[in-house]
């Protein structure tokens, strides 16, 4: 009853102020700034102070403006107040033109509703930027409820949108769904330059024993890049059975290769640090250099 | 046919020229207006982004840091901390030393625990031999790399980097700047954002940190920079991002991205090769190269720019540096264009070849040598005289204002953006140093840029010494190895913490002398240069105010008078005497100076300030005088009484409210320059030394007066080139202290009794009878009669009308008149009459001429008049003819007291004596000005004339002196005379231009035509009265008017004398020479002759006739007095002399400067013969005998 009055003086006080627009989005920008640092009842009372104000309804006036900012900005405020009310309205937001506004659009529901807000994924036709990727995978760590979105991931990496396919590998990257293993694998040879390279490291983080032979045998497809997260990777993966083609990679043009598989052959291989010193006999540049490197960080 | 190629080319220069700078503002007006847009939607983008999202993730991309560093000892390990505290996931750090000289490498091994690896590099890019590559041992600093190689430059040492770097993003910073603490993520989420382009390079903004307060390697607070050059650069930087950037980005057309902090993709770095070690521009090369390599390999890409300040750098503060760091500049531009050349409008290139690359080669590489040589033809075409001063001074302003209103849209961009200027003072600070960017900062950068090519020229490279301040003065000991440190206590920052910045002390100078010799010659050497710095500083401010003095002088004069002949030269010959007089001045107080420093400092400094405002005012009012009488002022201000000096400002128009206020407004800011510059003038000690030496020589030596003889060389442009404050200062000594006028007999140009020598048999001679006591005393020679033969005889004496008109100058009236015939009717009588049109006057202003013509007198010591009540009495045709019964009479508009002309016409008894005074009602006066009339005009005073003139069987002797044509020429119907003067302009077929140049004066043109009417009314009045047959008229001029400038030095003597009268038998025409004093001896000895008047044989006077010889010929030797004050003109056979100038008179009375020193030896002792007889005079008081003066004058 203590708490109802003293809101309900509290609020009085503040209506009388609260009556321009750049009033209210002073407020506004107070209580995210209150809400970020907070959480449990501390949170939940600053959503209901938001809500007591009447500040919802100015936050979702703005996504009626035509202007991009605006409705991004409305977008944002509503769901960092938690507006579940509002969802319905973000969610049509998810393929907007603007990109700005489809970002927000897509935090947000994800925001409110975790995991079961990917359900964007499946419909969106514009590109998921990287950073935009980077937004999101960021707010489903936030979220409170993990969900299990395995069943999900083999369609999305069906989708016809390689932004789509390229998150979901990252998902799959990041929660670890081992279960996907297969259909990650059949991301190897995608169309998309960008996807194959994300599938790389996705199935590194996936792997089991039969993925060392997986990688090198794309190997040579994959661009530089590619090949160097996997010679790093093989160091924790790799076998003797790795090692005849290993050592083919010797003969590799590239010098950071020739480093890398160097240093993996000297690790999988019985005498496998002999051989490059031998190497370095035959080939002083650059496997002397390359030897001491071995020799230096082992 | 030169003629027509020389105007091709001076056209196409000219147009060129115009073209140019056209397109230059209008890309300046477009990028200006095309960075609005882009920042707007930066700005609102920026309210969105969280970037903690993008440090912590690991699917963030794996940046390089690359810093490049060369002797960079001092700073180097607190740089490296900042860089290793930021925090973003997968980083690493890669330090490069470039062979350093000093002990940087040696420091980061010992602060940060580093160990030499094996590290293996792949070569990729071919770079100078690495020496080795150090790791930390300790984890903390992982993500450490330092790298030492052999010294090869700044783009040896970032290839280097990339060839270690093993992450996939590149961001190459100078290793001392300090970056803000989202500036990493800032730059990489870019490269996040496309979707279907990829994006090559980001490039950031450099903000200027000099003053600001930087700790631990971060930026704690913003502050403007105190010392002028950094802020300058603030300014400059600030155009330069905000605006010019940020409009390319949005183009894509983004061709620089700055070396000190920029970030690249490392693939398309490695592909396009790596940075460039041939040139100093490398940061620029690598990104035209990138692109270049993107647009043939048909990729889509992008450019991209971050607005934010992210990096903030120390800006060079000494002009030498800064120097070096332009023409660094410059020369990278070059090169990087020239290794591009072949996307010079290409098409295959797109935006990169048909916009960036030209915008670059036109308005940045070009815009140096466009500018500089367009000032040496500026000054090429003024001396020479081709230029146009006011479409030159038009497109000057137009200019200077725009580059205002850009800077001044820069600094608002700032403030509405990133406003990292929180202080109004700092942003009105900003404008303000903005407004001496076109004459101090700009000139020096477009100076170092010429260098810059100079360089090129001789094939110079490399980087030059940069020294760096260091950001932190003081570190007290050596600092802690921070490895240990943060060991002890488990936090990354510990150790002594730099103390906050303090900008560089300035030592006075300790001479050398003070710890050897004698302590007190040292304080006494000591305080000598202290005073003479502190003095400097503001002599040198106020040659400034000087410098302003004259361009207000010159422009003023240019829209007073019209352009004057010889513009060019006038300016440099004025600059110059400007200069000197500034030199004399402040050789002349230094003492003073230097007594009151003695006392304070303070003290010296007000003096300074009281005596430079007073110069200053004196100056200016020398300046506004001469601009409306075309005269400099000399010492003729000491002959002038109180009285007199106010009638003259007050007709000339008074003291107008708005030139005073104007004046109050500019006096106002000269005082406070004065107050507060000199402060900002800081001035080396030999240097000061110098300048004492400068200043003596240009006090006692000659050759200031030999700069002060250099002129242009036309008379007015003469005047106009000298400083007006010197003239009088020198006119005002000499009137002062004369020197004596010796007769220096043993001197080989004496030539004695100038009757003597062989060339002057030719001129008349005068026998003087009583030469110790009346030295003008001499016998008349009544052979001398010259006029008997043209008149018929009457049967009693004849009345004599004696017009003597203000200002009538031969230079504008009748026929030959150079100026123009603006006096028809004039010109018309002269055809009847007995006309002398090479006559002198005897004095350049109206003070001479009653004594000279009326009663042919010596000038005592400032004219005749002058002597007051102390004038003697003396014989004069006035009082001559009273005692032979003429009715005399005297008649002027004005107040006849000016001059003493009332005094005058007392001592000679004059019948009736009519001035302003006496008219009565009925009359109408003149127009006023500011309440003030000079009295009745020539038409009213004609009109009182007859209305007096009573018939009587005397004859009668009037004087008129009219006064319509002196300044302020305010006629009673302006309108009518001004159209007047047009269609006169148009009846003397002048051209358009011509006309044009007459108009500055057609107030001087419209009152001498006002008076021609009055003449001629004045002659057709007379002839309905009876005694019109029996009249003489005499017209001459008192002297030419000085309003209209001269065009030689006899120019102002040079006046009609027209004799007409009904009784004349026939008219002639005279080409020889005659004066004011020959009018009264040939009149008395004519009336003497034919009516047998009684009159003496023994007279006074100084001239011995009119001499009517038809050709042009002078057998005259006469003194004539320029002002009151100087007396300096001779006038003897063909020759002038005026000072100690030697001038030959030719037969249209032009001069031509003759050096002589025989003839010239010959007038300066016939002058000094006169200066003596006079002194002689002075001192006696009598000109002639009482005797005389009993029996032939009324008494």
């Amino acid at each position: 009853m203590e708490d109802e009055e003293a809101s309900a003086n509290i609020s009085h006080r503040i209506q009388r102020v609260l009556t321009t627009d750049t009033a209210r989005q002073f407020t506004i920008d107070e209580l995210i700034v209150c809400k970020k640092n907070f959480s449990g009842t501390v949170a939940a009372t600053i959503v209901a102070l938001y809500e007591q104000l009447g500040l919802h309804d100015f936050s979702a006036r703005k996504l009626k403006s035509r202007h991009w900012y605006l409705k991004a900005r409305g977008i944002q405020e509503l769901y960092m107040m938690d507006q579940k009310k509002a969802l319905k309205t973000i969610y049509k937001n998810t393929n907007s033109a603007n990109e700005f506004v489809r970002m927000e659009a897509q935090t947000g529901v994800i925001h409110l509703t975790g995991f079961s807000g990917l359900r964007f994924l499946d419909v969106i036709s514009y590109p998921l930027t990287e950073w935009q990727q980077l937004k999101l995978l960021e707010q489903l760590r936030l979220y409170g409820e993990k969900e299990d979105i395995s069943e999900k991931i083999p369609h999305w990496l069906q989708s016809t949108n390689p932004s789509v396919v390229i998150f979901t590998l990252k998902l799959a990257d990041e929660y670890q769904v081992f279960s996907a293993r297969n259909a990650v694998t059949g991301c190897l040879v995608h169309s998309h330059k960008e996807v194959r390279s994300q599938a790389v490291k996705t199935l590194i983080r996936l792997a089991d024993e039969k993925t060392p032979q997986v990688l090198l045998g794309y190997f040579s497809k994959e661009p530089f890049r590619s090949q160097v997260l996997i010679l790093d990777a093989l160091r924790n993966m790799a076998g003797p059975a790795q090692a005849p083609f290993i050592e083919g990679l010797l003969q590799h043009p590239n010098d950071t290769i020739k480093l890398k598989a160097a240093v993996l052959l000297a690790g999988i291989k019985e005498n496998g640090l002999q051989l490059i010193e031998q190497k370095a006999k035959e080939m002083p540049e650059p496997f002397e250099r390359i030897y001491n490197h071995i020799k230096f960080f082992n | 046919m030169w003629q027509t190629i020389s105007d091709i080319l001076f056209n196409i220069l000219t147009y060129g020229v115009f073209l140019y700078s056209t397109l230059l503002l209008l890309s300046y007006i477009l990028i200006g207006l095309y960075s609005i847009g882009e920042t707007r939607k930066y700005i609102h983008k920026n309210s969105f982004t969280d970037y903690r999202v993008l440090a912590a993730s690991v699917h963030a991309p794996s940046v390089s840091i690359l810093a490049p560093a060369y002797n960079e000892g001092k700073t180097v390990v607190e740089n490296v901390k900042s860089l290793l505290s930021i925090y973003y996931a997968n980083l690493e750090v890669i330090i490069i030393n470039d062979g350093s000289k000093d002990d940087s490498l040696q420091k980061l091994i010992d602060a940060y625990d580093l160990e030499r690896t094996e590290m293996f590099v792949n070569q990729q890019l071919a770079t100078k031999p690495i020496r080795g590559i150090y790791k930390s041992r300790n984890s903390v600093y992982h993500k450490l790399v330092v790298i030492d190689k052999e010294n090869g430059g700044k783009a040896d040492a970032l290839n280097v980097g990339i060839n270690v770097s093993s992450n996939r993003y590149l961001v190459c910073i100078d290793v001392d700047c300090v970056l803000e603490q989202d500036a990493l993520l800032k730059m990489i989420k870019p490269f996040l954002e496309q979707t279907d382009k990829r994006v090559i390079a980001t490039g950031g903004v450099v903000r200027i940190a000099n003053s600001c307060v930087i700790e631990d390697g971060k930026l704690i607070k913003v502050k403007l920079a105190e010392d002028y050059l950094p802020r300058m650069q603030i300014l400059e930087y600030i155009r330069a991002f905000i605006l010019g950037r940020m409009a390319w980005s949005r183009l894509n057309g983004l061709m620089l991205i700055s070396g000190a902090f920029g970030a690249f993709d490392k693939e398309i770095a490695v592909l396009a090769g790596g940075y460039d070690h041939k040139t100093v521009g490398e940061d620029m090369e690598l990104v035209v190269r990138m692109r270049r390599y993107m647009e043939e390999k048909k990729e889509d890409y992008v450019v991209t720019y971050i607005p934010d300040p992210l990096c903030w750098t120390e800006a060079p503060a000494s002009f030498t540096i800064l120097g070096r760091q332009r023409n660094r500049w410059i020369r990278g531009t070059y090169e990087t264009l020239k290794f591009h050349k072949v996307m010079f409008f290409n098409p295959r290139y797109r935006l990169l070849g048909m916009l960036s690359y030209p915008y670059w080669f036109l308005f940045e590489l070009c815009a140096p040598v466009i500018e500089f040589s367009g000032f040496i033809l500026f000054c090429i075409f003024a001396w020479t005289g081709f230029l146009d001063w006011g479409f030159f001074l038009s497109f000057l302003i137009f200019i200077v204002c725009f580059g205002y209103l850009y800077s001044a849209f820069a600094i608002l961009m700032e403030v509405v953006t990133f406003n990292q200027y929180k202080r109004r003072v700092d942003i009105l600070r900003l404008l303000l140093t903005g407004l001496t960017e076109p004459f101090y900062y700009h000139p020096f950068v477009v100076w170092s840029a010429i260098k810059g090519y100079l360089d090129l020229f001789k094939k110079k490279k490399g980087w030059g010494e940069m020294t760096r301040q260091g950001f932190a003065k003081k570190t007290a000991a050596q600092p802690v190895p921070v490895a240990a440190a943060s060991s002890s206590t488990g936090t990354a920052t510990a150790g002594p913490a730099p103390s906050p910045v303090i900008s560089p002390d300035t030592d006075e100078p300790t001479w050398v002398m003070e710890r050897t010799v004698i302590p007190a010659i040292g304080r006494f050497f000591s305080f000598i240069g202290k005073s003479l710095e502190y003095y400097l500083s503001h002599a040198f401010v106020f040659l400034m105010l000087l410098v302003l003095a004259r361009g207000f002088e010159l422009v003023y004069d240019m829209l007073l008078h019209g352009q004057a002949q010889l513009f060019g030269k006038v300016i440099i010959t004025g600059l110059t005497k400007d200069l000197v007089f500034c030199l004399r001045i402040s050789a002349y107080c230094y003492p003073v100076f230097a007594l009151f420093y003695l006392v304070h400092k303070k003290a010296a400094h007000v003096f300074y300030i009281a005596l430079a405002t007073v110069l200053l005012l004196v100056q200016v009012s020398l300046t506004q005088y001469f601009l409306n009488t075309l005269v400099p002022l000399g010492a003729d201000l000491w002959g002038y009484s109180i009285a007199d000096i106010k009638q003259t400002v007050g007709a000339a128009g008074g003291i107008k409210v708005s030139m005073l206020i104007v004046f109050v407004v500019l006096m106002a800011l000269a005082l406070s320059m004065l107050v507060f510059l000199p402060r900002k003038i800081k001035v080396n000690g030999w240097v000061a030394f110098f300048f004492l030496f400068i200043f003596y020589a240009a006090a006692f030596t000659k050759g200031p007066d030999l700069v002060n003889e250099w002129m242009p060389g036309q008379e007015y442009s003469n005047n106009l080139s000298s400083n007006k404050s010197w003239y009088f200062y020198d006119a005002s000594y000499q009137h002062f202290f004369p020197g004596k006028t010796e007769k220096d007999i043993y001197s080989d140009n004496y030539s004695g009794d100038y009757a003597t020598s062989d060339a002057d048999a030719a001129l008349a001679r005068i026998d003087y009878t009583d030469e110790k006591n009346f030295p003008f005393l001499h016998k008349t020679d009544s052979s001398k009669d010259v006029l008997t033969p043209f008149f018929t005889k009457n049967n009693r004496p004849p009345n004599i009308v004696i017009m003597l008109v203000e200002g009538l100058g031969r230079a504008f009236t009748n026929k030959g008149a150079y100026l123009g015939n603006f006096t028809p009717f004039v010109d018309s009588l002269a055809d009847k009459s007995l006309y002398w049109e090479n006559f002198l006057s005897e004095g350049g202003r109206t003070f001479a001429v009653l004594p000279s013509v009326l009663g042919s007198l010596p000038f005592a010591k400032n004219g005749f008049n002058e002597l007051g009540s102390a004038m003697p009495e003396h014989p004069s045709l006035l009082n001559l003819l009273q005692k032979n019964g003429y009715h005399t009479s005297f008649y002027y508009g004005g107040d006849s007291k000016f001059d003493n002309m009332n005094q005058y016409m007392n001592v000679n008894h004059i019948n009736s004596l009519n001035d302003e005074f006496t008219f009565p009602g009925g009359y109408t006066q003149m127009p006023s000005q500011n309440g003030f009339t000079w009295g009745y005009g020539d038409k009213e005073l004609f009109r009182r004339f007859f209305e007096t003139k009573k018939d009587t069987t005397k004859p009668s002797l009037s004087v008129v002196l009219t006064v319509s044509t002196h300044n302020p020429f305010l006629i009673n119907q302006q309108e009518y005379y001004l159209q007047r003067f047009e269609q006169r302009m148009t009846e003397l077929g002048f051209s358009e231009p011509q006309k044009k140049q007459y108009r500055n004066y057609k107030y001087q043109y419209a009152s001498i035509l006002f008076t021609n009417d009055a003449i001629r009314n004045f002659i057709e009045e007379y002839r309905k009265r009876p005694d019109f047959n029996n009249t003489v008229f005499l017209i001459t001029g008192d002297h030419r008017m000085p309003e209209i400038p001269m065009s030689s030095k006899i120019d102002r003597y040079h006046v009609p004398l027209i004799v007409y009268s009904p009784l004349l038998k026939r008219t002639a025409k005279f080409s020889s020479v005659s004066t004011h004093f020959d009018i009264t001896p040939s009149l008395l000895s004519w009336l003497q002759h034919s009516y047998s008047l009684r009159l003496p044989s023994l007279v006074s006077w100084m001239g011995t006739g009119l001499d009517t010889a038809k050709q042009f010929r002078n057998i005259h030797a006469y003194p004539i007095m320029q002002t009151k004050t100087d007396l300096i003109d001779f006038v003897m056979g063909n020759y002038l002399l005026n000072g100690d100038d030697l001038y030959r008179i030719e037969s249209n009375m032009n001069l031509v400067q003759e050096k002589n020193d025989a003839k010239a030896g010959e007038l300066k002792s016939a002058f000094t013969k006169f200066k003596n007889r006079n002194t002689q005079f002075l001192q006696s008081r009598k000109i002639v005998p009482d005797s005389l003066l009993q029996r032939y004058t009324s008494r």
